[in-house]
């Protein structure tokens, strides 16, 4: 373990702590928290300064003590946290994750942002200053001296005559130092022998003790504290450092430190000398002051402090308080190498490989389907299912963070484009693979930042339209049948068919007579190509267009689609599978290859006759089905399998819809099979093949490509673009 | 006159010299008092105020009593200790040396 | 028979970098997370001096300390708070919770140690 490991860790738990933060200040946004709540945010900010004061993180400290400090203001009840100061607060822990990334990157976090937000909190805090807490007295009302909390025009400090002493004998060097610790002393654990030891390292002392106090047996109180020291000490430079073994009691005992060369000792002790030391005067001089100290500290108590947050009773683990509980009272984690699960997964998935053949091998050894060993077998099936489910949760991770981030994304959109927006979220505890997650982040940013920029009308054309001036965004996870569901809903202004139709007959996506439904104009925002300079606004940027997010969402094994009322608003539907790892495919056989077709694409299946196919020109063919005609793709011909054509009466349709709802049909061989099968990608070892989304390992061992149905339709050599569209011919 | 001639009562101080072992010993020496006494030290691994200024009430009561009373076994630390605190080792009659 | 040290800060950072300073003085460690596990890992031994920090979670550094010296057992064990600022009524008012000293954040090594010399062997 060293400093940069360490270092690490501590980035790790910024995250972690941002996270909460924000968490919590959500919470005081919507007006549900507590001052568990409160105090769980004071904390992460000041987690962050007290670690980044060790990594000597100069503006992270900087900015985080001002930040601390407003919301120490808060816990205290000194500043009330109204949705203006919570608004400022919400910005200053944007602020803050930015200068967290910059030290962990060791970039420059820029300054015009973070300065004034700096000023933003200083205001506040300043401007409270003024204003004492209603109804609490604070210190400084008692106290004549008042400056701020530190100050109380009164210090501890032990009473010292130094200040008649002449130059001379400072040089010298030689000190006399007088020191007897009251009984608080050893009430606080401390020990006069180390105090000794500390000060006896500082020069030459001679140390001598007075016993003169010790009563007999029968008077002697165990707790008090009867002994008394005079130590003379040479060779001292700086005489300042003799206080320093004094730092924590110099409250509980009575200290004075004299040059010798003056011998004089004036000022309030003048009259005491070692053979007056009598203790009960003594300790009424010395304990005054201590007791205006307590008196004055314990009025400045009376602002909220923290409670104590769990009762110790017998079972101290059990923690009964009925205010929130933040997190950390959650069920007990470990922490594990993401690198480990990682190899963990892939032995699973290798041992499902194995399981497989294994049972492939029995079955072709003949053994019958009710001997022991084949349920045996079954019995192995069900166990390493169950063994692949639990390991795929182990990366399995609440979705809470990415929707959190949205709030952020949010929040800028809005300020950017001057929409007042609230986001809402739902389902923050659905748990998704971590990579999935982490390549969520990116297409939710897009669809958020379009649903606020497009989507969500002005303020004002809002109100005109009866509608609130706020526009809601409803940001929602969910299981649903085996897959992961998320949902942006906007209740803004919805599509504009028109626009959306006519910019598609403009770049020639579609034929200008096209005729398409409703729901098939809203999907055209996906197309490649689609989105363009006129969409350019302040946030969305240039060609980040919604084929692009498609494609990620793809990429994931998922699926998106768009359904939208005018006047009422959008829907973004995204379905992704549980994992990345596996995948439930039928398994197919094509120009005598075996392929596996991910299941979540087929609509159906259908043996087709001669009669419903149609050509439609060069290598263009259409087959009926039902009511309408589906462009017919021969994979073996589209993935170049050789010379032997599919004759469609012998083979097998298999009806795939892509996620804009289009519906193709692929031909193949035959069907042999419904599995669920282990994903090996091939983009690392050989890269990426058009058609080809990863392969598996069979049963008997061999390699089957898996397809991407997907870029499959989409890549037809030689043809335009617009044959890609589904032609709704009428059939005659 | 002492009388040494009594053989003296021990008794064995714990480890630790902590509050909670003095005010037992405390009280243990209450009820010893009159008696000549050895207080073996030799478990003792260290020695703080608190203990010192019960062994300086103890030996100078058992003076006062005209009883012996030694401290016998101490070790390194334990004598360091009282050295670093300024006092003698005879005050406490280390290394079972008798005073009178 | 080297000393053992209890640290207890729900920072991982701050438990990491202060067992790396006291473990290379010759320090044992001994961890805790917040002030309940820490009075949960008294109950196993008595350190010879507690470190504690006073913002966690569940139970904070004041909880704690008196917690601990409500404990007849524990009660002459020194105990030093770890903070980033302290005020004369922090101070006081962790001296009132029993601490018997205190390090302030950022602490170095030096620091470190020579606070705990202070206060115990």
């Amino acid at each position: 373990m060293d400093m940069e490991e360490i270092k690490q860790t501590f980035f790790v738990e910024c995250e972690e702590q941002l996270a909460e933060l924000e968490s919590g200040l959500l919470e005081m946004e919507a007006g549900e928290a507590d001052s568990e709540t409160v105090n769980a945010v004071f904390r992460a900010v000041h987690s962050i300064k007290g670690g980044a004061g060790a990594f000597q993180l100069e503006q992270l400290v900087s900015f985080a003590h001002v930040f601390e400090t407003l919301l120490d203001l808060i816990r205290g009840d000194e500043l009330e946290a109204s949705a203006d100061v919570v608004r400022v607060l919400l910005r200053a822990a944007d602020v803050l994750s930015d200068l967290v990334n910059a030290a962990r990157d060791g970039t420059e976090a820029d300054e015009s942002v973070w300065q004034p937000m700096k000023a933003e909190l200083d205001q506040f805090i300043n401007s409270n200053g003024d204003t004492s807490p209603s109804g609490a007295e604070s210190a400084e009302d008692e106290v004549p001296v008042q400056d701020g909390p530190d100050e109380f025009g009164f210090e501890p400090i032990p009473i010292s005559l130094d200040m008649f002493e002449t130059e001379d004998d400072e040089a010298a060097g030689e000190y006399t130092v007088r020191f007897r610790p009251t009984r608080e002393l050893f009430q606080s654990a401390s020990e006069p022998l180390f105090i000794l030891r500390e000060l006896s390292g500082m020069g030459m002392a001679t140390i001598e003790c007075d016993t003169s106090n010790v009563p007999t047996l029968d008077a002697f109180d165990p707790t008090a504290s009867y002994l008394g020291w005079t130590i003379t000490i040479r060779g001292v430079e700086n005489k300042d450092s003799l206080h320093e073994p004094f730092d924590f009691v110099e409250d509980q005992c009575e200290l004075e430190i004299t040059a010798i060369a003056s011998g004089e000792a004036t000022g309030a002790l003048e009259e005491v000398s070692e053979d007056d030391l009598s203790p009960p005067v003594l300790e009424e001089i010395v304990t005054s002051p201590a007791e205006i100290e307590v008196e004055v500290a314990a009025d400045a108590e009376m602002a909220d402090e923290p409670k104590v947050q769990a009762q110790v009773s017998d079972a101290p683990a059990k923690v009964a308080e009925p205010s929130k509980q933040s997190a950390n009272a959650a069920p007990a984690t470990i922490r594990v190498d993401l690198e480990r699960v990682d190899r963990l997964i892939n032995l699973v998935g290798e041992l499902v490989v194995n399981q497989a053949m294994l049972s492939q091998r029995v079955v072709e050894a003949g053994l019958t389907e009710t001997s022991s060993v084949m349920m045996g077998l079954d019995e192995l099936e069900q166990l390493t299912r169950e063994i692949q489910d639990s390991v795929m949760a182990i990366r399995a991770q609440p979705v809470k963070t990415l929707l959190q981030r949205m709030s952020r994304v949010v929040r800028e959109a809005a300020d950017a484009t001057g929409k007042i927006v609230r986001l809402r979220t739902e389902g923050e505890s659905t748990e998704i693979d971590k990579t999935v997650i982490e390549r969520l982040a990116d297409p939710l940013t897009h669809m958020i930042r379009n649903a606020v920029d497009h989507g969500l009308e002005m303020p004002e054309k809002r109100s005109k339209a009866e509608k609130s001036e706020e526009g809601t965004i409803e940001l929602s996870a969910a299981h649903r049948s085996g897959r992961v569901v998320i949902e942006i809903k906007d209740d803004g202004a919805g599509i504009n068919r028109d626009k959306v139709r006519s910019i598609a007959v403009e770049k020639g996506l579609i034929g200008a007579d096209a005729q398409l439904s409703d729901n098939e104009i809203d999907n055209l925002i996906f197309l490649p190509g689609f989105s363009t300079a006129t969409e350019v606004s302040n946030l969305s940027g240039r060609g980040v267009g919604m084929d692009v997010v498609k494609r990620s969402i793809q990429a994931l094994g998922g699926r998106i689609s768009i359904s939208s009322r005018p006047g009422h608003g959008s829907t973004f539907t995204m379905s992704l599978p549980l994992t990345l790892a596996v995948l439930d495919g039928m398994v197919v056989t094509v120009g005598g290859q075996t392929l596996v077709v991910p299941l979540t694409a087929i609509v159906e299946t259908l043996k087709p006759k001669n009669s419903d196919v149609h050509n439609m020109g060069c290598d263009a063919a259409v087959v009926a089905v039902r009511d309408s005609f589906v462009p017919l793709i021969e994979v073996s011909e589209k993935l170049a399998f050789g010379e032997e054509r599919t004759n469609p009466s012998d083979g097998v349709i298999i009806l795939v819809e892509t996620d804009e709802g289009k519906q193709n049909a692929l031909l193949v061989d035959s069907i042999q099979d419904q599995r669920q099968v282990v994903i090996k990608s091939l983009e690392v070892s050989y890269g990426h093949i058009p058609g080809v989304a990863a392969a598996t390992i069979l049963g008997d061992g061999r390699v089957a490509l898996i397809l991407d149905v997907g870029e499959l339709v989409q890549h037809v050599p030689g043809s335009s673009l617009n044959s890609d569209q589904p032609m709704m011919l009428e059939a005659s | 006159m002492t009388e040494s001639t009594m053989a003296a009562e021990v008794i064995k101080l714990p480890e630790v010299l902590d509050l909670n072992a003095l005010e037992a010993l405390h009280t243990e020496l209450l009820s010893k008092r009159g008696v000549h006494l050895e207080l073996d030290a030799s478990a003792v691994s260290g020695l703080g105020a608190q203990g010192l200024q019960l062994l300086l009430s103890a030996s100078e009561t058992w003076r006062l009593d005209q009883k012996s009373f030694t401290v016998s076994g101490a070790g390194d630390e334990f004598v360091s200790a009282v050295s670093m605190m300024g006092v003698d080792a005879d005050v406490l009659c280390l290394d079972g040396e008798e005073h009178e | 028979m080297s000393k053992t040290i209890l640290t207890v800060d729900d920072s991982r950072a701050m438990r990491d970098m202060l067992k790396m300073a006291l473990s290379d003085a010759g320090y044992d460690v001994v961890q805790a997370e917040d002030g309940v596990h820490g009075l949960e890992v008294l109950e196993g031994e008595a350190p010879d001096v507690i470190i504690t920090d006073i913002n966690m979670p569940r139970m904070d550094g004041f909880g704690f300390m008196e917690a601990v010296r409500e404990d007849q057992r524990l009660r002459s064990v020194p105990i030093l708070v770890l903070t980033t600022e302290f005020s004369p009524e922090k101070k006081q008012r962790a001296r009132d919770a029993g601490a018997t000293g205190w390090i302030v954040k950022p602490f170095d090594s030096e620091k470190l140690i020579t606070a705990i010399r202070r206060v115990a062997a």
